[in-house]
């Protein structure tokens, strides 16, 4: 068990009609564990457990567009004092009943906030499994940086493949 | 040494004769798959059950109980049809089957050590191991009609088996 790749069906089991004798039994049991194991690529796949959004520029261009956006997305909440906070609430993906709500669109490196309304844990995994991978657990909320790079990045859910939405980024 | 008699008796206790009608290897192989399927899919998921099952003793680590057990019996029935290891796989298949069909349709929130694996969406592996499971336990049932002392004689003094 390597990693997961969660798009590939597996072969479903077929009626072995002509199996007379264990020695056969023991020869097709090998035969369906060895072709379903061929399914997965485990070389081909990245390494799955990274928390914080993996972007190839590091850290000096992320706090000077992070520092932009913060600017951007608090203009009309510039008389409240606490802009950190501000700027949390403002850029937040909820996910409730396994459905994600992703705001319209995101600034570069924006500080985004990851709320988890359900019982069970989720994931916001980009589709290349690289950009960003986020874990969040029951009820819990996380936060992770969003893409230096304006574009459009679909994410899914590691545990439930089909819950799936998009991150805009964009500038301002 | 026995008597041929206490032997006979014997057998017909312990459900120890050999039964190795085509019907019933047949019965053993759809079996063994479904339990091998079982154990795959479960050892498979269970990276995942960490994350999206993290409370009590862990969704993966369930997973991980179900598929080591799942592949422990499919290979005990495998080289001993019994009917007592019908009964077990068929117990083994169902107390997978239970639980994903009770957690697609129920919310159920964590009981004790359980952590809530509510998963009302379908996956690839979720149908393969529904199907592997339906299968292991339905034939499992009839290998246990097959090889349970009683009818084993029945069948083997009504039916001419070669
Ligand atoms: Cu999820």
């Amino acid at each position: 068990m390597t990693t997961m790749d969660v798009t590939t069906p597996l072969p479903a089991p077929g009626a072995p009609r002509l199996l007379l004798r264990g020695s056969a039994l023991v020869l097709s049991v090998g035969l369906l564990a060895s072709c379903v194991g061929t399914d997965d690529d485990p070389a081909a796949a990245p390494t799955t457990e990274t928390i914080a959004p993996q972007t190839s520029d590091a850290a000096t261009s992320d706090a000077a567009t992070s520092d932009a956006s913060a600017d951007a997305t608090t203009s009309d909440d510039d008389q409240t004092s606490d802009d950190d906070e501000v700027e949390a609430e403002d850029v937040t993906i909820v996910i409730a009943d396994f459905e994600y709500e992703v705001p319209d669109s995101v600034a570069p490196g924006a500080e985004i906030t990851i709320r988890n309304e359900d019982n069970v844990g989720h994931t916001v995994t980009s589709d290349d499994e690289t950009t960003f991978d986020v874990q969040v657990g029951p009820g819990e909320e996380v936060t992770m940086t969003a893409p230096d790079e304006a574009g459009e990045f679909p994410f899914f859910c590691r545990p439930h493949p089909n819950m799936k939405a998009t991150l805009v980024v964009e500038e301002g | 040494m026995t008597t041929g008699r206490a032997a006979t008796r014997a057998d017909s206790r312990r459900g120890d004769a050999p039964v190795t009608g085509t019907r019933e290897v047949v019965v053993r192989a759809v079996v063994v798959l479904g339990l091998v399927v079982d154990a795959f899919v479960h050892l498979r998921m269970a990276p995942v059950m960490d994350i999206a099952a993290p409370g009590g003793i862990g969704g993966g680590n369930l997973f991980r109980l179900q598929g080591a057990v799942a592949a422990a019996v499919a290979l005990l029935l495998l080289v001993l049809p019994r009917w007592w290891t019908y009964a077990l796989a068929a117990a083994v298949a169902l107390s997978a089957l239970g639980p994903v069909l009770l957690y697609h349709f129920v919310d159920v929130p964590a009981i004790g050590p359980i952590p809530s694996m509510y998963d009302p969406l379908w996956s690839p592996e979720k149908v393969v191991s529904i199907v592997g499971e339906a299968l292991a336990a339905g034939f499992a049932l009839w290998g246990l009609a097959l090889t349970s002392p009683r009818r084993g004689q029945r069948s083997r003094s009504l039916v001419p088996h070669h």
